[in-house]
């Protein structure tokens, strides 16, 4: 029977690959015969000339022909079948004066224009191939911009799954985390803002404390190439960046808003910046969101206490002189999430009785009400950073960071006997993080940094005790430099950790403290090649290091909603990666994307080993058994996204990932594993006029079952493959002199009951139902008009 | 330039007048943790009682040390059962059984004998809560088995049970939902 089963499994993917790899052929053959006259391509970026950073969004005219595209999120804008004919191109940018220039375009080309910010200075610094634009030299994606429309008011997790390679890991449907290439939690790296997220790191459910909403930029580096921000991202880096500050006066602002069906869910955000010509050298921003959410639905039922509170609120402040700047930036998150009470069980045998009920025990209808059992995290952020450039030397930057990171949780249970009323579970987490930074004066052909970092953490834990508090102090330095000619460019980079920690907690009435240092060099080396047509190949290898976590060290105790004896190991010693990937990317023509392969050896890997068939006897029963253990361990896979544009209305997008794993110590498949999943879709824009744009979307998204897994360590098999359609119209139009975004996607439109291997209360009940949400984009004022 | 690097130190500085002292964790924690369940055996007509205890620190911080003991019965003799429950993680240990009693309608002890005939509970005689329902941590009759035998008898205490379900109220665990908060199988010697 398990043959049958994974022979059709292998069937049905073997069909879509081969699928992908005809259509891939396709393409390329239908891109190589479009070169008649009426067939040329202008691509581009335009930049910041100072931080080389892409003015996402900055609008590209062509006045002869009535025609205007603006730069996407992938930092390139886009002009095809143009006649070969001398032109007239306005380049503009809110903050930035129009710029127009003439150019006389006789093949397929590529401009670079880099706009200096807020001064009257602008110039084509090249037309042609030639320019460098640094690139990293492992896969690096963005979040489309078409994608932050529609996935507007969903938590971080979820917006990045649309990047491939990229899983989201859930307790429930409340509480989404970011999985890249199979890992997750201490060995993905969130950077908000520049500065690593504090908070996140130990546990399955805790997910990461950010406001979406904040950050019109959100990327995801794959692997442990990052090395600016820490060793410790074995799986990859997630970098938030928020829009440079306006420094032209004039107020702007908009509100963005989403409303869904499933959960009755209401998200806002509003944001205002502005600069004003009494005071040019001040540029200021503020921005608040909110969301409120009820009980979510499933195909057939709700769940009970799943529902959602959040406010959020950043500012930012910035002082900006002609050779430099001084920014402030403040933040705070606030999050009530209630977590589905089917999923909160005693003991194994409540996990028994959990199996056996009828899947509606829970279904209590709908409500906005939070009860037990629930979380109430607070996280703020206050940032303090200035960069000066010396003409001679380069560019340099302090910044300094301090992040509060507050994480109560509420159990099922209400305590007996009036007791007080406070959480069951809390962690009081403090980060100061301190770095400076040096960018080299830009070379002919070099380019190059070079830093210090210094960290404190301190950890206060309250309540029912997990891990102990500790202080943790932490130090780097790191320096990376990069090469390029015309058609190569080159990347090497080293970096040194070292690492103090000092636990303190009773055992038996003696305070115990024991210290733990760890130091280790990590490195990454990288190519890029252009090649013909567009074309381009990254090659990267890197090698990473981690020191055990704290919760890995001195975990003990039964984790609540797992059902699980979890036992931390004071010998951990830290793991080390050797990763390698090649990506193969193009980013203009009809058909564009990318496709990456890896694969990742990681010695000495951290991880809960089930101990069946022994178990921890408890006053609340037997409890399976996890210990922390180390393996050796190997994650190879594929993924990547290929879009295909057949008219200038017609488009078609295939994005797949492929994640095996192997353990090497126990001869066995490594537990939560992504399953082989692939999706499809189509966009057809109904009109495409500069006052109105109106597109139609579908896009089926297929799972399939899990047949990787390990044996005897879960309580229930994988869950069965399943396949959602989703669907949507968007439209971005004109009204009153602003443009207007308006969204209608819905999700799992057939409303298929199914469960996902990556959600742990997979075991307690279905997977979402159908969701129809409406988002809405509208800027504030006029002067936001940007065209 | 002077200016902002004086700015960014005065900011740090003032990150580090506000942080608590992570040295000196909290010695005893204010959450409850049940540590032991102590089964108090007393035949009928007799006073002399016999106390069987399970004991596991769990829960509180680091380390453990558990008191488990095999109930040892007479054969055909009928006892009644009183249950303590404890929190001995705390310097000063608290008997939780009257916050159990006192919140009745939420909690419920079952009990399950294997073989079935070692031990007999006879739930009737139980204690019940406002609502007329088992709460069962005070048992009038318990029957040990004729012969001698070995075996186990598992004491339960459920939060929140749904006490009206099909044979909750006659000590049928499997329906009443809830939260096991105790779950302790005994082992047991009749000679």
């Amino acid at each position: 029977m398990m043959q049958i089963l994974s022979r059709v499994a292998f069937t049905q993917r073997a069909t879509i690959w081969l699928f992908l790899a005809a259509l891939f052929c396709f393409a390329i053959t239908a891109s190589a015969q479009s070169n008649s006259a009426c067939k040329l391509e202008l691509h581009g970026t335009i930049t910041d000339s100072i931080n080389h950073e892409h003015l996402i969004g900055a609008t590209v005219i062509i006045f002869e022909l009535n025609k205007s595209t603006s730069v996407a999120a992938d930092g390139h804008f886009h002009f095809y079948n143009l006649c070969p004919a001398k032109y007239t191109l306005q380049f503009s940018m809110a903050g930035y004066e129009q710029f127009t220039s003439t150019y006389n375009l006789l093949k397929n080309s590529e401009l670079d224009i880099h706009l200096h910010e807020g001064a009257l200075q602008f110039k084509v610094v090249d037309i042609s191939a030639s320019q460098y634009k640094p690139s990293n030299t492992a896969s690096e994606n963005t979040v489309s911009e078409a994608d932050r429309n529609r996935t507007a008011g969903q938590p971080l997790g979820d917006i990045l799954k649309t990047i491939p390679g990229v899983f989201a890991f859930q307790t429930g449907p409340t509480i989404s985390k970011p999985m890249i290439r199979g890992m997750h939690s201490n060995r993905v790296l969130i950077v908000n803002n520049g500065v690593r997220l504090e908070g996140q790191q130990w546990g399955s459910e805790h997910a990461p404390e950010i406001d979406p909403f904040a950050a019109p930029k959100i990327s995801v580096i794959k692997g442990g190439a990052s090395l600016r921000y820490g060793a410790d991202a074995l799986g990859g880096t997630i970098v938030l960046k928020p829009a440079p500050l306006p420094h032209s006066p004039g107020i702007e602002g908009f509100v963005q808003t989403n409303a869904a069906t499933n959960g009755r869910t209401g998200a806002v955000s509003v944001q205002l910046e502005g600069n004003h010509s009494f005071l040019p050298k001040l540029g200021w921003r503020i921005q608040t969101s909110a969301k409120q959410g009820g009980n979510l639905q499933t195909a057939k039922y709700y769940l009970n206490n799943t529902g959602v509170q959040e406010q959020n609120l950043s500012a930012a402040l910035g002082w900006k002189e002609k050779h430099g700047a001084v920014n402030l930036y403040y933040s705070t998150y606030n999050n009530k999430i209630g977590i589905f009470s089917g999923a909160h069980i005693g003991n194994l045998a409540d996990l028994e009785h959990a199996f056996n009920r009828p899947d509606t025990t829970f279904n209590t209808g709908f409500s906005y009400q939070i009860n037990r059992p629930y979380q109430l995290i607070g996280h703020q952020l206050l940032k303090a950073e200035t960069h000066w450039n010396f003409h001679d030397l380069g560019k340099f930057t302090l910044t300094a960071s301090y992040q509060n990171d507050s994480r109560k949780e509420y159990d099922l249970h209400k305590p007996r006997g009036g007791r007080s009323t406070g959480p069951e579970l809390e962690f009081k987490l403090n980060s100061f993080q301190y770095e400076a930074l040096f960018e080299h004066k830009p070379l002919t052909r070099w380019r190059g940094q070079a830093g210090i970092q210094f960290a404190t953490q301190s950890n206060i834990a309250l309540g029912r005790i997990l891990i102990p508090n500790f202080r943790l102090y932490t130090g780097a330095i790191f320096i990376s430099e990069r090469y390029f000619t015309e058609k190569w460019e080159f990347d090497a980079g080293i970096r040194a950790d070292y690492r103090w920690q000092r636990s303190y907690a009773y055992e038996s009435d003696t305070l115990v403290s024991l210290i733990y240092s760890y130091q280790s060099v990590s490195g990454t080396i990288g190519a890029i090649r252009e090649l013909p047509k567009g074309f381009k190949a990254k090659a990267n290898f890197n090698s990473g290091w981690r020191a055990p976590g704290i919760n890995e060290l001195f975990s003990d105790g039964v984790h609540h909603g797992s059902a699980s004896y979890e036992e931390g190991n004071r010998n951990l010693q830290p793991e080390r990666s050797y990763s390698t990937s090649i990506t193969i990317e193009r980013n203009t023509g009809r058909l564009y994307g990318e496709v990456g392969v890896y694969a990742n050896y990681i010695d000495n890997f951290m991880y809960l080993q089930p101990q069946y068939p022994e178990s921890r006897l408890t006053i609340r029963g037997a409890f399976p058994y996890f210990k922390y253990k180390q393996a050796n361990v190997f994650f190879r896979g594929i993924d990547g996204q290929i879009t295909y544009e057949f008219s200038q209305r017609l488009q078609f997008t295939a994005k797949g990932s492929v994640v095996r794993t192997w353990n090497y110590s126990e001869n066995d498949y490594l537990i939560l594993t992504p399953a082989d999943r692939i999706t499809l879709s189509s966009l057809y824009k109904l009109i495409d006029k500069e006052q109105l744009h109106l597109s139609v979307r579908a896009e089926i998204e297929q799972v399939w079952q899990q047949t990787r897994a390990p044996k005897n360590q879960d309580y229930t098999a994988p869950p069965k493959g399943y396949y959602l359609i989703n669907a949507g119209i968007e439209s971005t139009f004109k009204y009153l002199n602003r443009n207007i975004y308006i969204g209608l996607q819905a999700r799992n439109l057939l409303n298929v009951a199914y469960r996902d291997y990556l959600n742990r209360f997979r075991y307690f009940a279905y997977d979402l139902g159908r969701n129809v949400s409406i988002q809405i984009k509208v800027p504030l004022f006029k002067s936001t008009l940007k065209q | 330039m002077k200016k902002s690097l004086l700015l960014l130190a005065a900011t740090a500085f003032s990150f580090y007048s506000c942080s608590e002292d992570e040295a000196t964790p909290a010695k005893k924690n204010d959450v409850e943790v049940l540590t032991t369940l102590k089964a108090v055996f007393t035949e009928l007509g007799a006073t002399k009682s016999d106390t069987f205890t399970f004991r596991s620190t769990d829960g509180a911080v680091f380390g453990r040390t558990t008191k488990f003991d095999t109930i040892r019965l007479a054969p055909l003799k009928a006892y009644s059962l009183s249950l303590l429950v404890l929190d001995e993680s705390k310097q000063v240990v608290e008997d939780k059984t009257p916050e159990i009693v006192k919140e009745g309608k939420e909690h419920q002890f079952f009990f399950n004998s294997n073989p079935l005939d070692l031990l007999i509970t006879n739930y009737a005689t139980t204690n019940k809560d406002s609502l007329d329902l088992p709460i069962g941590n005070l048992i009038g009759s318990i029957t040990t088995k004729p012969t001698p035998g070995t075996g186990t008898f598992t004491i339960e205490l459920v939060h929140e049970p749904v006490k009206t379900n099909s044979g909750v109220a006659t000590n049928n665990r499997a329906n009443a939902g809830g939260e096991t908060d105790i779950s302790v199988a005994f082992p047991v010697i009749i000679k």
